[in-house]
């Protein structure tokens, strides 16, 4: 009976996924520019809430400044593209190398203390970013890079967007993978025990540090990847892009879809792309519908605090 | 099992809405399609000419976004009464950009996606930048009404001309200003974005080539409420002149502080701040603050005719890039004319040669595509109301 409805359960789950995946790849086919490029910017916040989702949903951490790890990394491929004329491709292990090693020292230096710091330590490390790329003039200053030149890939130069709605989608799927893997692998589950409880943990003989230390620079490190892409998508990147709002938006999709479960987190951050912009268009609605947007969130909040799809505990 | 019935049933159902969902989506897609194909049939014969329109109408700068969309209007509904453009009327298709480059690329698709002819409009450079890209793989041409960053210019992109004054523009007038003042030491306060540092660092640039000097560089966050280490550092610069290069919001708590402070000397405001809002804003301490401005409707030639039409209109008063939107539009039909087609090159070559004597004054484009001769005005603050400066 037990292995039936398990069975029963794999089988269903398998199809409905199947059946989105079809429906995404050939959406394109279908659907003009308009909603492609919201489709894509959905994607584009599932990348950094899966990404995130590492820190806050896995191991339990607060992170107020994720906006600066996605900044690396579009900075990264972006002065590596305008100012040193690389390919696209060749800066994409650089922006991870960078993020990994920018995350190792702020994470190096707070995750020793009570996890607490690391939401204040995160905070000003993005107002840093944020800041230094505005007075540098390598990064462009205020006015940020523009004309970032786009890649191509199998001879193919990416401009349309439906080229991006693929690139993107293809990334989603990576993202999904690798932290699906992670969170159910051996260290996945440390990062959970870790995350219920740290004293639990550490009892128990895991270097709690160390491994708050590497789900901090992984997270980093898919931030970085999703930023390099987002540069050259965008073709022009500036500071406001990376404010703290953008790091609270992206926080907001985890804590919204439900924090540790990649649906949930998925589900969250295509809620947070997509709902203002089905709004757009209703009169009156449409001028205020950031103001919906807030209260929904708050019913979502209240009347569902773990999230629209949150993680079920597992049973032993 | 009944339980696990019932799942496996509502994802069925959650299916077929989805291929539902698809199916609509496909429908109305060809249904927008078609009627789009037939309009680019008419296009040749007797359909609307579809302008399509970028400004931010929500968000911080809604006020700007909103004044420049219904000065297009104004203009559309003046040309289709007295006939239209090549015999069809106009037609405006508007999409918010929020002054922000994601929404702002959301925003240039949904243009593209209408099938319009020509697109006018940005107000918010770092906005309008992330929308030209795909303007210009579409080979759409726009006329950008107010933004100015050079970084527009720096694209180098053939169909994309630009109404407004430069920020060099904006710096010449300052010199003249600071001459016609008799003051030497300037100091600049900027906001640390795309429009206010790319003035500022122009300033930086120009103002030494007349003889200034610049005592000070100055930058004040967007939205921080204490100033008084800006004002310490004015004084302390001996800055007889003080240009505030950043938007109006701020400018009113810089200048109130600055005089609370204890400066006198004077003080001038960039066209980020050209609004009467700041007036209002600045009570008693706004009197005598200099503005230098885009063509200010009101203060240019035949004026009187478009605030009386405007507030007939909207019920309210023309903002400040009225004048060069409601030339946009007239400066389109102009070169549609003298193109006689709507191809995107015949007009971009028709556009390039224009010489057009409008309400913000005579417009004429470099080789860059930028406003050859300046529109720049300077106006004061006299008794709660704009006066005209003439030096």
């Amino acid at each position: 009976m037990g292995l039936i409805d398990k069975l029963d359960n794999k089988v269903s789950k398998t199809i409905g996924s199947l059946a989105l995946l079809l429906v995404m790849v050939l959406l394109p086919l279908r659907v003009d520019n308009y909603v492609q490029n919201v489709l894509w910017n959905a994607m584009f916040y599932m990348l950094l809430a899966l990404g995130l989702n590492v820190i806050v949903g896995y191991c339990g951490l607060c992170d107020l400044g994720y906006a600066a790890k996605f900044a690396i990394g579009a900075y990264t491929t972006g002065v590596l593209m305008k100012s040193f004329s690389w390919n696209f491709w060749l800066t994409l292990p650089v922006s991870m190398l960078i993020s990994a090693i920018t995350a190792a020292i702020v994470g190096g230096a707070t995750l020793k203390l009570r996890s607490d710091y690391l939401a204040i330590v995160t905070l000003g490390f993005a107002e840093i970013v944020r800041i230094s790329v505005r007075n540098m003039s390598i990064t462009g200053s205020a006015s940020g890079l523009i004309a970032i030149s786009r890649p191509s890939l199998f001879g193919i130069r990416l401009t349309r967007i439906t080229h991006w709605y693929y690139v993107f989608l293809v990334l989603v799927l990576m993202f999904i993978f690798i932290t699906y893997r992670i969170r159910h692998s051996r260290f996945g589950r440390a990062l959970t025990y870790i995350r219920e409880d740290e004293d639990a943990a550490q009892a128990m003989g895991i270097n709690t540090t160390k491994y708050k230390l590497y789900a901090y620079i992984i997270g980093a490190v898919l931030g970085g990847i999703t930023g390099s892409f987002y540069a050259v998508k965008m073709t022009n990147i500036s500071p406001t892009s990376f404010d703290f709002t953008q790091s609270a938006n992206i926080l907001l999709a985890v804590i919204l879809g439900g924090m540790g479960k990649i649906p949930g987190v998925i589900v969250g951050a295509a809620f947070f792309a997509i709902f203002p912009e089905l709004f757009r268009d209703i009169p009156i609605i449409g001028e205020m519908r950031m103001l919906f947007f807030g209260i929904l969130l708050i019913v979502v909040m209240i009347t569902r605090p773990q999230g629209l799809w949150p993680e079920r505990k597992q049973r032993m | 099992m009944k339980k696990k019935n019932i799942r496996l049933i509502a994802l069925l159902v959650a299916l077929l809405m989805s291929v539902a969902f698809i199916a609509s989506c496909s429908n109305s897609n060809n249904g927008s399609q078609t009627t789009g194909t037939t309009d680019a049939d008419d296009s040749t014969e007797t359909g609307d000419i579809l302008i399509g329109v970028l400004s931010p109408t929500s968000g911080s700068e809604a006020y700007y976004g909103r004044d420049m969309l219904q000065s297009y209007q104004l203009a559309v509904e003046e040309i289709n009464a007295a006939g239209g453009v090549l015999g069809r009327n106009l037609a405006l298709y508007h999409a918010d950009d929020a002054c922000d480059p994601n929404t702002a690329s959301q925003a240039a698709a949904r243009i593209v996606t209408s099938d319009v002819d020509f697109v006018v409009g940005g107000y918010c450079s770092g906005a309008t930048i992330s929308a030209l890209q795909q303007f210009y793989d579409e080979d759409l041409l726009m006329l950008i009404s107010a933004a100015n960053s050079t970084n527009i210019t720096a694209l180098g992109l053939e169909q994309t001309f630009m109404l407004n004054g430069t920020a060099d523009h904006g710096a010449a007038m300052v010199a003249q200003l600071c001459e016609f003042l008799g003051s030497t030491k300037v100091a600049l306060i900027h906001q640390g974005d795309a429009y206010t540092q790319n003035l500022s660092d122009t300033c930086e640039r120009v103002l030494p080539e007349s003889g200034l000097e610049i005592v000070t560089v100055e930058v004040m966050e967007q939205g921080s409420a204490d100033v008084s280490a800006i004002v310490t550092a004015v004084l302390y610069s001996g800055a007889d002149f003080v240009y505030w290069c950043g938007y109006h919001a701020d400018g009113s708590n810089v200048i109130k502080q600055l005089r609370q402070g204890g400066y006198t000397g004077e003080i001038a405001v960039g066209d980020g701040s050209a609004s009467v809002e700041l007036i209002e804003a600045c009570g008693p301490a706004g009197e005598g603050v200099y503005v230098t401005s885009p063509p200010y409707v009101g203060f240019t030639e035949g004026g009187e005719d478009f605030i009386a039409d405007y507030n007939e209109m909207f019920g309210m008063e023309p903002g400040t890039y009225a004048t060069l939107c409601y030339d946009t539009i007239y400066i389109l039909k102009e070169a549609i004319e003298a193109a006689g087609t709507l191809e995107t090159s015949a007009v971009r070559d028709a556009i390039a040669a224009i010489e057009y004597d409008g309400l913000s004054g005579f417009t004429k484009f470099t080789a860059n595509r930028e406003l050859a001769i300046s529109n720049f005005i300077v106006i004061q603050i006299v008794d709660g109301e704009f006066v005209l400066i003439s030096f």
